[in-house]
């Protein structure tokens, strides 16, 4: 791959502060896949060639013109795969959605409640398929929630926690870890 | 938030403190990297450390950035730290950063983890609120600047150098190597890439001394260990153990056994290997010992695969896995592992495999992949084919 490009993209006032990969992105979040457009507009602006933006927004899944118009994922991974959920989860999302916005996505890591599923950019799972329709309804998206804890969020998952090393038969003491290991503590 | 600040206080101990005395405490831990590869992260640091922006490229920077697309199906401690630990990670990263002398910490989490990218934003804002971050930070001359990134969605991002590339807006395609990113990474400049867990030990680390954090463990895996167990076992969840834990300890003890009935384990993602149950007993939360018997610790991620589903349609997932993530740089891991998949398809429609060919194959993938993509898929197909051969066996001419 070529240092030109990334020097091209490493440069003071685009890197980090205005950088590529996020204009990318950003030229993608209307529908799904940057418009060709867009791609040649952003290459002229890194003083790249457009193989570059195009062969980016060709490789990656939420980029790729394969993403447009998809509302809903299923997870692909490989624990629910074995805990043969998937096929219940695509078919209850098949009832509020066309088949062709519908994705997947591997995997949401939730791989201990499996019936994993992405909507309107946030994770389900476990019998979360059961309230697709609430689920819905509620037109819940991630981005904004200015949240600071995960307990915060709506959709979120339960699953066990635990240390050998403070306490080896009580799940959920987390709280009580406080620096003893080295993920005891809160923060 | 009396709890952040008693967690900050160490941080601004380390801003006080030589910063080849705070690399010193991190190389005496012997930090292994938690990701998979369990390179040493004092080496990382050091090397960084001695290297210099040679770009001319504007500003002179080195980064730490925090390899954050964990991939792996079965995996999900980094989401358990990043969703509950942010700040683990964030002062992780901070301390890697003075050690260095880099100004800019980088997290690249997965989209698959939306809650987690925003968590850590609102962390990042809580640091920059309380002056923890930013330039001169508490009249220390050290400056440092975090940068959250959302990735797109390529699972061969996990590798540290496609990960770098999709930063600078590239394809997530594998460099060659050396240089390695100490010396030339994220846009031409010195870079450490570290696991979310791997930074994780840090603060503790830092805290409570590098000695006692080896002290914890085996002779070649310090410290301790998140374990993810998946839906197969009574008590699916995050597991902290010291390394050199029994896996039975785990299942059993921990995870309160398997919730239904189950014939293997597969350990370490879709490259790690796959366990039969009698192999159990001759494992622990180690490096050494999965090497020793012929396996992959890799992220301590354990997906149980059910008695009744059939191996073959689990190597058909992992060829299919591959064949849609390889990146597409080197010929072995492309056309490798769409060649498995047809294989084993095939077989499952009665045209049985020549066992020579594919034995030749996964080999090939194996030894001349560029990256643990192509390199690690043959491990656990391999593990299936010794260890469940009678299964198998229908499949093969």
């Amino acid at each position: 791959m070529s240092k030109n490009i990334s020097s091209l993209s490493g440069r003071d006032g685009k890197e980090l502060e205005d950088p590529l990969w996020e204009r990318l992105q950003k030229a993608a979040s209307i529908d799904g896949s940057p418009e060709d457009r867009a791609l040649t507009q952003i290459a002229d602006d890194f003083l790249i060639g457009e193989a570059i933006t195009y062969g980016t927004s060709s490789f990656y899944d939420f980029l790729k013109k394969e993403n447009q118009g998809k509302k809903a994922y299923v997870c692909n991974g490989s624990a629910c795969l074995v805990a043969g959920t998937q096929d219940k989860v695509h078919h209850a999302l098949a009832k509020h959605f066309k088949p062709e916005e519908i994705g997947h996505m591997c995997c949401l890591g939730r791989c201990h409640e499996n019936s994993a599923f992405n909507v309107g950019g946030l994770n389900f799972s476990g019998d979360a398929i059961e309230r697709l329709a609430e689920v819905v309804g509620r037109g819940l998206r991630v981005e904004g929630l200015g949240v600071g804890a995960a307990s915060s969020f709506p959709n979120m998952d339960t699953y066990h926690v635990a240390s050998s090393m403070a306490s080896p038969s009580s799940p959920h003491r987390c709280r009580d870890w406080r620096n003893s290991t080295p993920f005891g503590s809160r923060c | 938030m009396p709890r952040l600040e008693e967690f900050y206080a160490v941080w601004e101990q380390v801003l006080k403190s030589n910063s080849a005395d705070v690399l010193n405490e991190i190389k005496v831990a012997t930090i292994r990297g938690r990701g998979g590869a369990g390179f040493p992260m004092g080496f990382k640091l050091e090397a960084c450390r001695n290297a210099e922006d040679t770009t001319g490229n504007g500003t002179p920077r080195k980064y730490i950035v925090c390899n954050a697309d964990e991939g792996d199906p079965a995996a999900y401690s980094d989401r358990y730290l990043l969703e509950q630990r942010p700040h683990r990670v964030l002062l992780g990263m901070m301390i890697a950063g003075y050690c260095v002398g880099a100004d800019t910490g980088v997290l690249y989490i997965r989209a698959e983890y939306p809650e987690a990218v925003e968590i850590v934003k609102q962390a990042v804002r809580d640091l920059e609120a309380q002056g923890w971050i930013g330039n001169n930070i508490k009249g220390s001359g050290f400056n440092y600047r975090f940068k959250v990134i959302k990735a797109a969605g390529a699972y061969v991002c996990g590798e540290e150098t496609a990960l770098l590339n999709s930063i600078e807006g590239k394809r997530g395609e594998v460099r060659t190597r050396p240089p390695y990113p100490a010396q030339q990474g994220l846009f031409n400049r010195p870079t450490v890439v570290n696991n979310v867990e791997t930074l994780a030990c840090v603060p503790w680390v830092i805290t409570n001394g590098g000695a006692a954090f080896a002290k914890l463990g085996s002779e070649k895996s310090n410290g301790s260990k998140l374990v993810c167990l998946d839906s197969g076992f009574k008590r699916p969840g995050i597991y902290e153990v010291e390394c050199g834990t029994p896996l039975a300890k785990v299942i059993d003890e921990l995870g309160g056994g398997f919730a239904r009935p189950t014939k293997a384990l597969h350990i370490g993602g879709p490259l790690g290997g796959i366990v039969p149950l009698q192999k159990i007993n001759a494992l622990s939360i180690d490096f050494e010992s999965f090497q020793r018997e012929g396996f992959l610790l890799g992220h301590a991620s354990v997906l149980s695969i059910p008695q009744d589903f059939p191996m073959v349609k689990y190597l058909e997932h992992l060829f299919e896995f591959t064949a849609l993530e390889s990146c597409g740089k080197c010929f072995p891991c492309r056309i490798g592992s769409t060649r498995g998949k047809e294989l084993i398809l095939s077989a499952q429609d009665g045209k049985k495999i020549d066992r020579a060919l594919f034995n030749d194959l996964i080999e090939t993938m194996e030894i001349g992949s560029l990256c643990a993509l192509g390199g690690g898929l043959p491990l656990g197909v391999k593990n299936a084919m010794q260890y469940f051969r009678t299964e198998l066996d229908e499949y093969f001419a």
